[in-house]
């Protein structure tokens, strides 16, 4: 141990620059997750529920936003979901630079776990309670909008959108919705990865505009993202007016499906959780674990 | 487990954003400064902050006054110009009322006491409605509403009709929506350390409260007056009803319905969103005092040693 850390010593001697201002390299981002991931192993469980609570009620900020802005939208599709995705991007940049834990986006500490920095049951025990916080909050919120009667906007419009939005959630097969989750979570944790590139608040929030720009205007499934929109949905789908709206877009739609636990839990969140995982753990993570910090062995 | 156990390397210059711990810390330690400020500099601070958020309501009214575009993309629209007025407030400096929410942080950490803390929100409050009103006072003389056909007067008739409208417990939970955002986009500035950093910062969260439709106590200051004000004006109310394709009952549009039925639902929420979902909760989060609440014995001892 000690020779290794003479010889890291000696070998740093003449290239350590007086002042880095420079971005962060790619091979010194995978090392600075690395830390992150201990970090966030060593907070107490109330700081991590609490910060995930958080998390939950900012992506559902975010979600809210993004269907107000495209609710009104009649032709050009491209464009309003761009201008959509755009708005939701308010979400990762509240927890990125704010602070919080989102179940998601903590996926990337897997590298972490996979350099042995911190044990398989600190990061199970992360995932974890980060998932039910997250819950927690975008149920909060749920309860927050829908006391504002904002959906009443446009003559309803806006809680048509959100009921065939979530309706268009739970219909989806097994196999599409868990593609969409993993390319969902592939490029958030990408965002994130991006982020770690950053200094300044201004770096990390154009770092985070494409690609959460990108996953939301193409309509992947972010298993946070539903913990909102589909309960928003099921809630709504109670409302007279706004089945009356529903009528006037798109005639008689068949919402049979929308419920809490067929619908939500087992149609669509068992898919889109299992997706992100794996776009998450596997496809970033575990890629960039094995191109910057796998223990160098020959074979 | 040896890299926990390591010294830190000491950083001499640090160019990276604040990270949430040093945010909190900082937020704490800018409450005692602001409790520090005599009654005449935090008044005329308020002022200022009244009348930069009231800049920002009018720049909103006008860029939206005539739009053909779709409802969801004007307001986003709207949102963004809006967020010049708290832009100037961050930068600029002044003394915000729902902004001062955040104080509570160091109040909870017993750096400044109750009646500082009150002194410095109802001063505050006071100076933004001095401010505002001032505002509405000048946006009103400058006869900037007549532009394009008395359109832009129609639309602050509109905005200021369906905000006192509201019912209570809609007026309320957007009043606490909304205070969460613009807490929030203070705790993101306090991250950053250039003004690209505040501005960008600033963007998101305001743009994203205004485009919603959440209730903020200070714009409505504007917002609100300045509609009682062009109620009185025909050729506004024309316009106004000519936008809104139907004829209008403007019966609540009165200074009553503005303090009774928007400006105290409002305020009340714009506090609980502020104070206890934002302050409160991430002074839990980071400057909380440690009590062993937590569940695990392991990490509870593993944080001792440290």
């Amino acid at each position: 141990m000690s020779d290794a850390q003479n010889n890291s010593a000696s070998s740093q001697e003449y290239v350590v620059p007086v002042i880095e201002i420079d971005a962060y390299a790619p091979a010194k981002m995978a090392d600075k997750v690395g830390q992150v991931g201990v970090a966030k192993a060593r907070l107490s469980t109330l700081t991590v529920f609490a910060l995930s609570i958080l998390a939950g009620v900012f992506i559902a900020l975010g979600a809210q936003l993004s269907m107000l802005v495209t609710h009104t939208a009649t032709s050009n599709f491209g464009v309003n979901q761009v201008i959509g995705g755009a708005a939701f991007t308010l979400a990762l940049v509240l927890i990125v630079i704010a602070g919080a834990e989102l179940f998601t986006g903590n996926c990337l500490i897997a590298m972490s776990f996979m350099a042995r920095k911190i044990t398989g049951r600190d990061f199970a025990k992360n995932l974890i309670i980060s998932f039910i916080g997250n819950f927690i909050g975008a149920l909060t919120l749920v309860l927050w909008i829908y006391n504002s009667k904002q959906w009443a906007f446009s003559n309803y419009l806006l809680g048509a959108k959100i009921v065939l939005a979530a309706n268009d959630k739970v219909n989806l097969s097994f196999g599409v919705a868990f593609t969409r989750g993993v390319l969902c979570n592939a490029l958030v944790c990408l965002g994130i990865w991006l982020c770690y590139s950053g200094r300044s608040n201004l770096d990390k929030i154009l770092a985070l505009l494409w690609p959460i720009t990108c996953l939301i205007a193409c309509g992947f499934e972010h298993c946070v993202v539903n913990m909102w929109l589909i309960p928003m949905g099921i809630v709504l789908k109670g409302n007279s007016s706004v089945l009356a709206a529903i009528e006037k877009v798109q005639g008689k739609a068949d919402l049979s499906n929308l419920t809490f636990f067929n619908g939500f839990m087992i149609d669509n969140l068992v898919p889109v959780v299992l997706g992100n995982l794996f776009g998450g753990i596997v496809l970033i993570a575990g890629v960039y674990w094995f191109i910057y910090l796998r223990p160098s062995k020959k074979i | 487990m040896k890299e926990i156990n390591a010294p830190k390397p000491i950083k001499i210059l640090d160019m990276d954003a604040y990270s949430p711990p040093q945010i909190a810390d900082r937020i704490d330690k800018v409450a005692s400064v602001k409790a520090k400020l005599t009654f005449a500099q935090t008044f005329m601070l308020g002022i200022l902050a009244g009348v930069y958020i009231g800049f920002g309501a009018q720049f909103a009214t006008l860029a939206t006054s005539d739009s053909t575009l779709h409802f969801g993309l004007t307001s986003l629209i709207a949102g963004t110009v809006f967020s010049f007025g708290l832009m100037l407030v961050v930068i600029g400096g002044a003394e915000l009322f729902t902004g001062n929410c955040l104080i509570i942080m160091g109040y909870v950490s017993r750096r400044i006491t109750t009646r500082e803390m009150l002194n410095n929100w109802t001063v505050s409050f006071i100076g933004n409605l001095v401010g505002s009103l001032t505002l509405v006072l000048w946006i009103y003389k400058s006869h900037q509403w007549e532009l394009f056909h008395h359109m832009v007067g129609g639309k602050a008739l509109l905005i200021a009709n369906t905000k006192v409208n509201l019912d209570f417990n809609a007026a309320f939970a957007r009043g606490v929506l909304c205070n969460s955002m613009v807490c929030l986009a203070i705790w993101l500035c306090f991250s950053g350390r250039s003004v690209a950093d505040k501005v960008m910062s600033i963007l998101f969260p305001i743009g994203g409260f205004v485009a919603s439709g959440f209730e903020h106590c200070v714009a409505n200051m504007y917002f609100i007056p300045i509609g009682v004000l062009l109620k009185k004006n025909a050729a506004v109310v024309a316009a106004a009803e000519k936008m809104a394709g139907k004829t209008l009952d403007l019966s609540h549009l009165t200074w009553k319905g503005f303090f009774i039925d928007n400006l105290i639902p409002v305020t009340i929420g714009n506090i609980v969103g502020g104070v206890i979902l934002v302050g409160i909760m991430f002074w839990f989060v980071y400057l909380r005092p440690q009590i062993n609440l937590s569940f695990s014995v392991k990490q509870d001892f593993f944080r001792d040693k440290k």
